[in-house]
């Protein structure tokens, strides 16, 4: 078990800035993603062993990211509304985890899930450290659902859906 | 008005060097822009967005509101004007939706006009856009970026406290140190902060950390993994700066079984 104790100090900086909300030592980060696998958005579920939710292939798409300058970041997904499937289900895009693994194996580049947030952002489905520069490497982000769920439904090149990146 | 040195590029090729790839691509630069528009006044910076792929896109500039969670997590929607921090409604550009063909690249002002009745209270304030792309002739995932504005007026008082922070073993050659913050200032805090573990005086890994900026009376929660450290005992040290003339520091020690 660790011990417990910890401290907390305030000492002058060696760096000072000149006002103060300027930014801290590190700027934000540069980076570069390359999508090579948007694939156009087609999910059914026809019974609860589905996982997988694109008519045809996975619904995957691999995305290349290349830093430029240090500082951090996140990968996210925007999603559309709910969409309405051809039978009038409406697909729940709550219900649709998305996973970001780290195909490169670059080793700074922390990949996770996220849970769709219809009509918004997901939460970082991957975030970039600080001080990662001109380093680049390979994301495969996969969308699969709640097995679950049994909605019978397809859902045609649903549009809207967006792979990002932000800085702060 | 301040310019972050942000970049971000989202999509798009490796640079002018190598050949556009199939598919869309998106740039938008820059990522992150810092203000000091008196109320009353206005002023504006340049965004550039790039279609660096091999089809035509449909862009869209879309106004935000964001924000970021205890654990770190950026989000945003649709701006609202319900919010008193944000600075959105007072942003604007000349065109949100246009059409770039392949390689193109268009230029333009982001503008905020702040109304002589906007409060000289010193605070901040933030806001931004959505910038997306789309394919011209079918559905599909697109890239997007994000470009996001923050405001100053006069100076409000910067502070962050570092209130906990301790290390819990996580497997046979793991922990997690977990680092809690707690902005009590007025003014946002960009924070760079740096992770220190010794053993024995000798520091065994070294690495720099980031964090959303943390907005004024938000509580920020670090978490980060520790790898590869063989049983023994440890220090862990964390060095925070917030751009202020001050930095925090804390430490603790840990042993791995």
């Amino acid at each position: 078990m660790p011990r417990a104790s910890w401290v907390a100090g305030v000492a002058f900086a060696a760096f000072i800035t000149a006002i103060g909300t300027a930014p801290a030592l590190a700027n934000p980060a540069g980076i570069t993603l390359t999508v090579t696998g948007g694939s156009a958005v087609k999910f059914t579920s026809i019974d609860n062993t589905s996982t997988a939710l694109t008519a045809g292939a996975p619904l995957t798409a691999s995305v290349t990211v290349t830093t430029k300058t240090g500082g951090g970041g996140q990968i996210w997904i925007n999603s559309p509304a709910n969409p309405v499937g051809a039978g009038g289900a409406t697909l729940n895009l709550t219900l649709i985890t998305v996973t970001c693994v780290d195909t490169g194996a670059s080793g700074w580049l922390s990949g996770g899930t996220a849970t769709l947030v219809p009509n918004g952002s997901s939460a970082a489905c991957a975030t970039i450290p600080a001080q990662i520069n001109n380093q680049t490497t390979t994301l495969k982000i996969t969308f699969t659902m709640n097995a679950r769920t049994v909605l019978g439904d397809v859902w045609s090149a649903a549009p809207g859906f967006s792979l990002g990146g932000s800085a702060f | 008005m301040r310019l972050a040195a942000v970049l971000l590029t989202v999509a798009a090729a490796f640079g002018v060097a190598q050949p556009a790839r199939a598919g869309l691509s998106l740039t938008v630069e820059p990522l992150v822009q810092e203000l000091r528009v008196a109320p009353g006044s206005s002023g504006a910076f340049a965004v550039k967005v790039t279609n660096g792929g091999t089809e035509s896109e449909k862009v869209s500039v879309e106004p935000i509101d964001w924000n970021v969670t205890t654990d770190g997590a950026l989000q945003f929607h649709q701006a609202n004007l319900a919010n008193a921090h944000s600075v959105t409604r007072y942003l604007s550009v000349p065109a949100y939706q246009f059409v770039l063909a392949p390689g193109a690249s268009r230029e333009f002002p982001l503008s905020v006009r702040l109304p002589a009745s906007f409060s000289t209270a010193p605070a901040v304030y933030w806001g931004g856009f959505l910038i997306r792309g789309a394919s011209v002739g079918k559905s599909g995932v697109g890239p997007a970026g994000t470009v996001f504005v923050y405001e100053t007026v006069g100076t409000p008082k910067a502070h962050l406290a570092l209130k906990a922070m301790r290390v819990t073993q996580s497997g046979s050659s793991g922990a997690v140190l977990s680092a809690r913050m707690q902005n009590d200032g007025n003014a946002y805090a960009r924070v760079s902060a740096r992770l220190l573990i010794q053993q024995g005086g000798r520091i065994v890994q070294d690495r720099d950390l980031a964090t959303p900026t943390i907005f004024p009376g938000a509580v920020r929660v670090m978490n980060e993994e520790l790898k590869n450290l063989p049983p023994g005992e440890y220090r862990a040290e964390l060095t925070i700066d917030y751009g202020t003339d001050v930095v925090l520091t804390g430490s603790t020690d840990f042993r791995i079984h």
